[in-house]
Parts: C-alpha cells; sequence; structure tokens
C-alpha cells in the first residue's frame, strides 16, 4: 500500500503552473529521492503533500485520504516534515527542540510524559545528538544542527518522513550520517521522500528517483534507470562518470 | 538572541515570582500619603482608614496587578507571535490604538452615559491596531520594519486622538483626556475592576492557550504547521487575546507603555528562552513591575504625584534604545 499517492497533480501559483500531471507514490520501507535541477517543482511537491499548496487538478492522497481531510494535528501524526533551511529564532536548547517533535500528540496544558521523554531521548540516540541535549541550538555548527532537526523529526514518530534538502551545506561525513538515518528509518518500515541536489548521494542510498524538470516527471524508477546519460543530458545538461562497484553510484563529471 | 544566563525550573521561577508579587501588592496597599497600620484598617471596619485601605490602596493595587500582568504577558505573546523581541503593545501601536479608542468614548460622551462602552472602546482600538500591523508587517517583518509599522499606527493614533482633543470645546475635559492618557491607577475603584475582568480574563486565556504553538513556531511558520499547529487558528486569538486585555486595561488606565518589552526581555534567560514558558513568568513579572512602579510614584517626591505611564516610559524608552543599539551591534 502506497503511503503516499499523487495523482496527475497540478499545482498553480501566481498563475504560472509549477507542477504539471505529476505523479508518484511513496510506499512501506522505501526512501524516494526527489531530484531535478532548481526551480524543477521539488519543494513544490512536496508542499503539496503537506497539505500546504492546494492541487489545482489532480490529486494527493497520505494514507488515501487528501491532506485537506485531517486536522492538522491528525496529519502531523503521520506526516514529519523537514522544511528547507529551517529558521530558529530563540537560543533554546537541543533538548526543547526535539521535544517540539512531540506536539502533535500533546494538548495546550499537557506537559511531556515519561513515555515522551524517552521517545525524545531515543530520537536523540540515534540522531547521535544526546550529548548535545543542553547546548543552545544557535550555539551548533551547521552539521550538529542538521542532525537534531532530523532527532526532531524523528521525535514525532511518522509513518511518513518528508525531507527538503536535507544535506545541504553538510560536510561529506555529516551528509553520510544523515543519509544513513533517512535510509535506516524507511528500512524500520517508514516511507521517506526526500529532495536531493547531490546526485551521488541519491544514487547511493535511494531506493527510487523521481527526477522532476520543469514542474514535469521527466523519469522515475531505480537510480541506474533514472540516472542514464541521456536523462541527465537532457534535464541538467550534464555528463557523468558511473560506478557499480559497491553498489550503483553516479558522479557529475562535466556540463555540455 | 544569544543564549546568557541560565533556566530556572518552573517550581523555582514561578516561586521566586510568587514571592516578589506578593512583596509588591503589599507594598501597594501600604504606601501612600497617609501613613498607618493596615492591622488598624483592618481591625477597624467602620474607620476612615478602613475605607482608604479598601476603597483607594487596595483596587489600585488589583488593577495594578492586572495591568501589569496584561501588559507583561500581551509583550511575551507578541514577542513570541513575531518572533521579534522588539514587539511590544504600545511600541507596535497596539496601545496607542486602544487610547484612541477610550477617547472617542470619552469624546463622545459614551462613557459616562454607558460605562460598558469604555472599555468596548479601548478594545475595538487595540484590534485594529493589531489587525493593521499584521497588514503593514506581516509575521516575518523585519526588525525594521515591524517598528516602522508600529511608528505608522501610532502616528495614525496620536493623530485621531489630537483631532477629537481639537474638537472638545470644554476645555477641563481636554485636561481630563491629556492626564488620562498619561497613564495612572490612581482614582480607580473596584468598579473599574468589575468593568475589565471579564474582558481580561477572557484575553488572558486566549494568549496562554498558545504557549505550545508559540513554542512551535520557534522553528519557524513552515515547521509550525508541520506540527500540526493551525496559523490562523493562532493568529486569531493572539489577535484578540491582545484586543481583549491591553484593550480593556488601557480603556481604564490610559496609556501605560514599555512595561511588555521590559519584562519579557530580562526573564527569557530565566526560561531558557522558551517563548510559551515566558507567558506565565512575563504576566507575573509585570504585574511585579508595574506595581514596583505604582509604588515608585507614590514614593518620587514631587509637587505632584507623578503618573505611572510617564515614569514607565522614562524607564523604558532609554531600555528600548539599548536594545535597539545591542541589536544593531550584533547585526555588524
Amino acid at each position: 500500500m502506497s503511503l503516499i499517492h499523487a495523482e496527475k497533480l497540478r499545482i498553480v501559483l501566481d498563475g504560472s503552473t509549477v507542477l504539471e500531471e505529476v505523479s508518484f507514490s511513496v510506499a512501506k520501507g522505501e526512501i524516494v529521492g526527489l531530484v531535478g535541477p532548481n526551480g524543477a517543482g521539488k519543494t513544490t511537491a512536496l508542499r503539496a503533500v503537506t497539505g500546504a499548496l492546494k492541487p489545482a487538478g489532480g490529486r494527493v492522497e497520505v494514507f488515501g485520504k487528501a491532506p485537506g481531510e485531517y486536522s492538522p494535528r491528525a496529519l502531523a501524526r503521520k506526516l514529519g516534515y523537514l522544511p528547507q533551511a529551517t529558521e530558529i529564532y530563540w537560543s533554546i536548547t537541543v533538548e526543547r527542540v526535539v521535544a517540539l517533535g512531540r506536539t502533535p500528540f500533546l494538548m495546550p496544558w499537557e506537559d511531556l510524559s515519561e513515555a515522551d521523554g524517552k521517545i525524545i531521548e531515543d530520537a536523540m540516540r540515534a540522531t547521535d545528538t544526546l550529548h548535545l541535549k543542553g547546548r543552545r541550538i544557535d550555539h551548533l555548527a551547521g552539521g550538529e544542527k542538521a542532525l537534531v532537526m532530523i532527532a526532531r523529526l524523528l521525535a514525532g514518530e511518522p509513518e511518513v518522513l518528508l525531507a527538503d534538502e536535507p544535506v545541504q551545506g553538510l560536510d561529506p561525513s555529516h551528509a553520510l550520517r544523515v543519509m544513513e538515518l533517512l535510509r535506516g528509518v524507511a528500512e524500520y518500515g517508514r516511507g521517506v521522500l526526500v529532495v536531493l541536489h547531490d546526485l551521488a548521494l541519491a544514487s547511493r542510498f535511494c531506493h527510487r528517483i523521481l527526477l522532476l524538470d520543469q514542474g514535469k516527471i521527466a523519469a522515475s524508477g531505480r537510480p541506474e534507470d533514472v540516472f542514464s546519460p541521456q536523462n541527465l543530458k537532457n534535464s541538467y545538461h550534464i555528463e557523468a562518470r558511473y560506478g557499480d562497484g559497491d553498489g550503483f553510484y553516479v558522479v557529475p563529471w562535466r556540463r555540455i | 538572541m544569544k543564549a546568557q544566563g541560565r533556566e530556572l525550573s518552573s517550581g523555582l521561577l514561578y516561586s521566586v515570582l510568587g514571592v516578589l508579587l506578593c512583596l509588591a501588592f503589599f507594598g501597594s496597599v501600604s504606601v501612600g500619603a497617609l501613613k498607618f497600620s493596615l492591622f488598624d484598617a483592618l481591625c477597624h471596619p467602620s474607620s476612615e482608614l478602613s475605607f482608604i485601605f479598601w476603597d483607594i490602596r487596595l483596587p489600585r493595587a488589583v488593577l495594578g496587578l492586572i495591568v501589569g500582568a496584561t501588559l507583561g504577558l500581551a509583550g511575551a505573546a507578541m514577542q513570541g507571535f513575531l518572533r521579534n523581541p522588539l514587539a511590544e503593545p504600545g511600541i507596535l501601536g497596539v496601545t496607542g490604538g486602544a487610547a484612541l479608542g477610550a477617547v472617542a468614548v470619552f469624546y463622545t460622551g459614551l462613557a459616562s452615559a454607558f460605562p460598558m462602552v469604555l472599555p468596548a472602546g479601548g478594545i475595538l482600538g487595540a484590534f485594529v491596531s493589531v489587525l493593521l500591523l499584521y497588514l503593514f508587517a506581516g509575521t516575518l517583518a523585519s526588525v525594521e520594519t515591524l517598528i516602522l509599522a508600529g511608528v505608522a499606527i501610532n502616528v495614525i493614533a496620536f493623530s485621531g486622538t489630537s483631532l477629537m482633543l481639537n474638537l472638545v470645546r470644554d476645555p477641563y475635559a481636554v485636561l481630563d483626556i491629556i492626564f488620562w492618557q498619561m497613564g495612572s491607577l490612581a482614582d480607580r475603584s473596584f468598579q473599574h475592576v468589575y468593568l475589565i475582568l471579564p474582558f481580561v480574563v477572557t484575553g488572558w486565556g486566549l494568549l496562554l492557550w498558545d504557549g505550545r504553538a508559540l513554542e512551535a513556531l520557534s522553528l519557524g511558520e513552515e515547521t509550525a504547521s508541520s506540527l500540526g499547529i493551525s496559523l490562523r487558528a493562532l493568529r486569531a486569538r493572539i489577535v484578540l487575546g491582545t484586543a481583549l486585555c491591553v484593550g480593556a486595561s488601557i480603556a481604564v488606565c490610559g496609556s501605560i507603555g514599555f512595561v511588555g518589552l521590559i519584562v519579557p526581555h530580562l526573564l527569557r534567560p530565566f526560561v531558557g528562552y522558551r517563548p510559551g514558558k515566558l507567558l506565565a513568568a512575563s504576566a507575573l513579572g509585570g504585574a511585579v513591575l508595574l506595581l514596583a512602579s505604582d509604588i515608585a510614584v507614590r514614593l518620587i517626591p514631587s509637587l505632584v504625584e507623578l503618573k505611572l505611564g510617564v515614569v514607565t516610559s522614562m524607564v523604558g524608552a532609554p531600555f528600548f534604545l539599548l536594545l535597539i543599539f545591542r541589536m544593531r551591534r550584533k547585526m555588524l
């Protein structure tokens, strides 16, 4: 069963069509990479799944229902969303940031229970951020902050995770750590839809790839099929080098 | 906002603020032109001292507590909602709007005919101001845009108030309005308390309800929304809650500024910079600060009693400038 299913999705923003006839799905246990050149409509597709954008045509479903059919809290319990470059406005501690992941489960007057505390601790342990729990979020380095944000996402125990460029600006070690975590979450029985610009990471970690170009699906399927020389030439105007010694991977090589 | 200081446990924080509030309240009912023992006033119910205690000092202290808590709470809520430490009902024009609404009620003579119209005028003025602020600046405005929007609303409110003062024929009425605008807790009775209490309590309820939503908003609107927070409902509660409690308070006490700026700023380190936990703490802190300021106006030697709004402005304005200076230095 598909956790997320989009059918002929069409999104219009300020009078211009950003997504046109886009269909995709995310199943339990898989990590799907959403790739494409800048302005292809990747973030728009994610935001349509969260219900922040209403389709002008087609439909998108989360567990068989349109996002708008859920109450905001009910949807938040099913769907975890990590936006591109999360803003942080106050100097709160890492532990409090991660605890915010429990928001959909708490009423305004409720405090965190012992069980919530355990989930928060587990999320920090999984992301190797437990030692940072008393630190102020704005005092952390970019890589540490990215892991804390993933911990916040995991603390909500969502069945589907949507992440918009979670490795942006990270060094290779932290980027690999984030991708290992997302893959691990998917293999644990959840669904992950992740926007990536790094084709090497996308080819290495994603079960399936959706290549978006100018608001349309240019290709979809296994990384080996989607990252074909022709597709990369058409969408990115690049040539790539391929490897399959220890699993398939692609490295952008030169512009055409 | 850089972290400084240390987060206190809720129990310790509220205990300290509670003790300070009790001391300030006790000080407020004890200090005045006439020195007497509270014991004497309470033990002789029909005496003049008893009258001074029950009908003059106690309503003044209760009103100080309510208005101070309102201004502290509204300041913390606006700062959390707009994610800006400079947001405050006075600077952003909400107090000015409420004052304009109340002056309009005075001007038309409705206040003396129908007392309930007075808080309604203040609430309406505050409501329009918050809406205008939101329309001018939105929620992601820079500090500069926000302050400019506040300046614009304050100018509009000031012009409207000036127009009404200009049109009033009775010079005594003009003086009354001018003095009222300076903000004071003097010469208020329990009638004023009863008049504003339903509005203020409803406003407090709406603002305190938003603690968790404001915490989620620390990570931006998109994340807060993905955590199940309805931004539309949050916005409605903040606008309505602020308008109800600030509007009603200003309607009976006049313009009292800067409490909502100073108190959340001072308490923020002790709540670990958490906008939700800051709400109740700022309400208590606001009550302490306003009661302490009201004691100060009675203790500062002068020919006539200083107005409370004048004292809070004299302390608050340099504080505001210092905050801007520190934020500017951080940006450089």
